[in-house]
């Protein structure tokens, strides 16, 4: 349906851990300066599909697609530099490194030492609590300040897409907020985004298009709008979509 | 209630004689060949096939803590060597012992125990002292209790070495009574795998699996596992010390260099050989490695391979072990046996002979214990 | 005890610690970035050793022997993980484990078939056999130059590890490796790095242990892979920090069990120091610096 090349596209994708098929036969396009959101059940294998998009599960079947080249099959080190940042669940930041640190591993890709320092600066003024807490440990950070670091870490390698599995998860309402405006003006810095929720109305209300994944496949997509009036969330959330009536809204498959 | 019990018993009792009666089968001719190549107890071979079969009980009592908890013990080598101690304390003839073991106290020295007594009294000094020990190490997490049962090793070589009264030191203990026959050394090794066949597939055995399996589940069910652990570690360090027995009672002469360093590897990698899962696989791991040792020692210490001259290298059978442990481990992780106990892969081999059979369900072996 | 005495020991507990701390920083280091307790990690010092000897014997200048000695102990390493480790990557720490023992017999072997099954002396520079006597305290310069020498590695690496950004690396990649290679590391890198370093430390520390004891032996690497796996464990295995620690409290362990014990229990010094370090771990399992995170 798009005329242009998406930036990310999925063709068929199949992964999963050993015997376990987490990921049936994914098919999505997330196109340049989007926000898109992967909304789902717990379990229903949203995040394996990240992790399969960035390289740490390794597809058994399908395309991956990155601007045109495949990028599936190729190890997480080389994907990352070819500018897709993912934020793992649970943030994953470095909890013996300093928040410092934690930044500059973030530009590991990158060999531009001087612009490297304006950026970590950038993020500072970006997360002024990171500023703050630049010489602690980020282990020593509330859960909040811990989520600013791990997108402002992703932020480092100045990614073109960037794959963030539930930023909001455990955090407080006024912190969620808060990130969330900054994730809605990512794609003015160039930035496109694909977004794992659970809290589907926070994500409806950034994203332009959402997909909606069910026991390990993509069950229905459409524009935010679509998705939020067409599908009765709550059944997707028990695990039913399969079931649920066809929605009229089905673009972007 | 009561018909069920039974029918779950009878169900666990035909799961452990699906397993246990190929291996005792293979033990059986072991001994009958013996028995019958060497009617008067004497030469090599007699020798080697005795030896085998305690090896069998040492491999299989370390594959009851190891291949069900998933963790490694150095210690095991220790617990034979208290065996082999104890048998030495209450069978040497008192006037040999006088002067041997000066330290041990009046009621011992007199002790000139047959092979029952020994057995027993070797048997309950290994559980207690693995019992006390256990109390300190079977809480830990895997890698504290592996490095904890190494420092075990250490510290029972170190007293084997230094407590002259009662081990004479380096130079070592001699003039133990032949107790030991084929056919005692044969039954212990049926009687050790039935009993780590039911150790297996008994409840307990099945928690500790479970812990191997999935840390995270064991770490959330951690009293019940420490305390399975802790019986497997009792229970196989019992049965390591009869064997010790067993072994001092065929062997005669020892020293503390026979319960170090050296061994455990040997022991180990019969484990790895065969794979660590299966009691089978500590059976199939023994025999292989008995015979890689006695073909290649020939090697090391004649320079003579099947009748051929090869230089003599030192070390050699050692290290043709070690390299061969190690491709198993890169090629094939699980062992030889890897998950299948020896009845699974009679099965697989009969309905493979049989083409067309049905295809076999995954583990013959385990699906007798659902 | 006097002070002067006192003194005495708390010398010898510095400089044997410095070489347990050194030998198990190289074990931790490997540890954190593959889950490997390294137990072929005792023949890099013997390799190093036999480097030294077979090198001194046909008149090469004590210094360069060290150079060698350490570089080749550095290649062994990095040989090992290439050879024998990287076809096990994410295997389970007892595979590891496993491997590396067989390895560790291997070398034995190798070093018994190769040079000789009978330990051989070596000789230091004949100033290392030396004293210094500063007010009531006797140093041997064999002390100071294994506290020197040891401070200075602690202080290197920890410059390296702090401020690097392969040190930084190392340090992320230990606390979650799969995030690490998310953030662009390469994982065949920073485990041949660690195994590098690993190799370097043990190396030095090589030269330390083969000059102390005058003697190389095939299964010489069993004592230094054993006190380096016991402070490890002490220190709270994965931790660098720990890995010090567990080092020093080691060797005042076994240092205390010299002091204290009478003459006819002194065979037993070395048993007893294993038996407070398993009290240590009955009341403290995971350590006594173990790492927050877990590995993923």
């Amino acid at each position: 349906m798009s005329e242009e090349r998406p930036l990310l596209r999925l063709d068929g994708v199949t992964s999963g851990y050993g015997p376990i098929v987490a990921v049936r036969d994914a098919s999505l396009e997330v196109r340049s300066g989007e926000i898109v959101a992967l909304l789902g059940a717990n379990g229903a294998g949203k995040s394996t599909l990240l992790m399969t998009v960035a390289g740490l599960v390794r597809p058994t079947a399908g395309n991956i697609e990155l601007d045109g080249s495949r990028i599936d099959g190729l190890k997480p080190e080389e994907i990352v530099r070819r500018g897709v940042a993912l934020t793992p669940e649970g943030r994953g930041i470095f909890s013996h490194l300093t928040v410092a640190d934690n930044l500059r591993i973030g530009a590991a890709v990158r060999k531009d030492r001087a612009q490297i320092a304006t950026d970590a600066e950038e993020m500072c003024t970006l997360f002024p609590i990171l500023g703050e807490r630049r010489r602690q440990l980020a282990g020593t950070l509330s859960g909040g300040e811990q989520q600013m670091l791990a997108l402002a870490r992703s932020l480092m390698s100045r990614p073109r897409l960037m794959l963030l599995d539930e930023p909001s998860l455990g955090l407080a309402p006024r912190i969620v907020a808060q990130i969330f405006e900054m994730l809605r003006k990512l794609p003015e810095r160039g930035v496109t985004v694909l977004l794992v929720e659970q809290n589907v109305s926070l994500a409806l209300d950034i994203a332009q298009r959402g997909y909606v994944m069910a026991s390990s496949e993509l069950q229905l997509s459409g524009t935010a709008a679509e998705l939020r009036s067409a599908v009765d969330l709550e059944q997707v959330y028990l695990g039913s979509a399969g079931d649920a009536p066809e929605p009229a809204a089905t673009g972007g498959r | 209630m009561a018909v069920f019990a039974r029918l779950i018993s009878s169900r666990f009792m035909r799961s452990v004689l699906r397993t246990a009666v190929p291996l005792v089968v293979v033990l059986v001719a072991v001994m009958v060949v013996g028995a019958v190549m060497a009617p008067d107890g004497r030469g090599a071979t007699y020798r080697l096939l005795v030896n085998f079969l305690i090896t069998v009980v040492i491999v299989v009592a370390l594959q009851m803590f190891t291949g069900n908890s998933g963790i490694v013990s150095w210690g095991h080598a220790a617990f034979v060597g208290i065996g082999a101690y104890s048998t030495a304390w209450f069978s040497v003839p008192m006037v040999i012992k006088e002067d041997i073991f000066p330290g041990l106290p009046a009621w011992m020295m007199g002790a000139e125990w047959g092979l029952v007594p020994c057995l027993l009294v070797s048997t309950a000094i290994g559980a207690l002292a693995a019992a006390v020990v256990g109390l300190a190490i079977c809480r830990m997490k895997e890698t504290a209790m592996a490095m904890s049962t190494l420092g075990l090793l250490v510290i029972a070589h170190g007293i084997y070495s230094n407590w002259e009264g009662w081990t004479r030191g380096t130079e070592g203990v001699y003039a133990l009574p032949t107790n030991t026959t084929i056919y005692i050394a044969c039954g212990f090794a049926c009687l050790a795998v039935l009993l780590a066949v039911m150790f297996k597939y008994s409840r307990v055995g099945l928690r500790l699996q479970a812990s191997r399996e999935d840390p995270l589940s064991a770490e959330s069910t951690g009293v019940s596992v420490v305390r399975a652990r802790y019986f497997a570690w009792v229970a196989s360090a019992a049965m390591s010390a009869l064997a010790g027995s067993l072994w001092a009672q065929f062997n005669l002469a020892f020293g503390p260099a026979q319960f170090y360093y050296a061994q455990v590897f040997a022991i180990l990698s019969m484990l790895v050989i065969g794979g660590l899962a299966t009691v089978s696989g500590a059976l199939v791991g023994a025999g292989i490695t008995t015979v890689i040792f006695e073909v290649l020692r020939g090697v090391e210490n004649e320079g003579n391979l099947f009748g051929i001259e090869v230089p003599q290298i030192s070390g050699l059978a050692q290290m043709i072990l070690a390299l061969i442990t190690l491709l198993i481990l890169i090629f094939r992780p699980n062992g030889l046996l890897a998950w299948w106990e020896l009845d699974g892969w009679i099965v697989k081999a009969r309905d493979r002979f049989w083409k067309g059979g049905r295809k076999l369900a995954p583990d013959a072996g385990e699906k007798g214990g659902e | 005890m006097s002070a002067s005495e006192i003194g005495q020991q708390l010398i010898n507990v510095l400089s044997l610690g410095s070489t347990y701390a050194l030998l198990a920083l190289g074990l931790a280091l490997v540890f954190g970035v593959m889950g490997l307790v390294n137990f072929a990690y005792g023949e890099l010092v013997t390799i190093t050793g036999y480097t030294m000897y077979l090198m001194t014997i046909n008149g090469v200048p004590w210094g360069l022997a060290v150079v060698c000695g350490i570089t080749f102990a550095t290649i062994a390493s990095l040989l090992m993980e290439r050879l024998a480790f990287r076809p096990l990557r994410n295997a389970s720490f007892l595979t590891l484990l496993f491997a590396s023992f067989a390895l560790s017999v291997i070398l034995q072997n190798v070093f018994r078939a190769t040079v000789s099954p009978r330990t051989k002396g070596i000789r230091g520079p004949g100033l290392l056999i030396e004293s210094l006597q500063i007010g009531p305290l006797t140093i041997s310069w064999m002390s100071i130059v294994t506290i020197v020498v040891g401070a200075a590695a602690l202080i290197l690496l920890t410059l390296f590890m702090r401020g690097s950004l392969a040190g930084i690396s190392m340090r992320a990649a230990a606390e979650n490796f799969s995030v690490a290679r998310l953030m662009g590391i390469k994982a065949n890198r920073v485990i041949a790095l660690a195994f590098v370093i690993s190799g370097l430390l043990a190396g030095v520390a090589g030269v330390l242990w083969v000059s102390r004891s005058g003697s190389v032996s095939p299964a010489m690497g069993f004592v230094p892979i054993l006190k380096a796996f016991i402070a490890t464990v002490i220190g709270g295995l994965g931790s660098l920090p720990g890995a010090v620690l567990g080092g020093f409290v080691l060797a005042a362990a076994e240092i205390f069990f010299i002091v204290v014990l009478p003459t006819s229990v002194q065979p037993f010094s070395d048993p007893f120091a294993l038996l407070l370090v398993i009290a240590i771990l009955y009341f403290k399992p995971n350590g006594l610096l173990a790492p927050v995170a877990e590995r993923v």
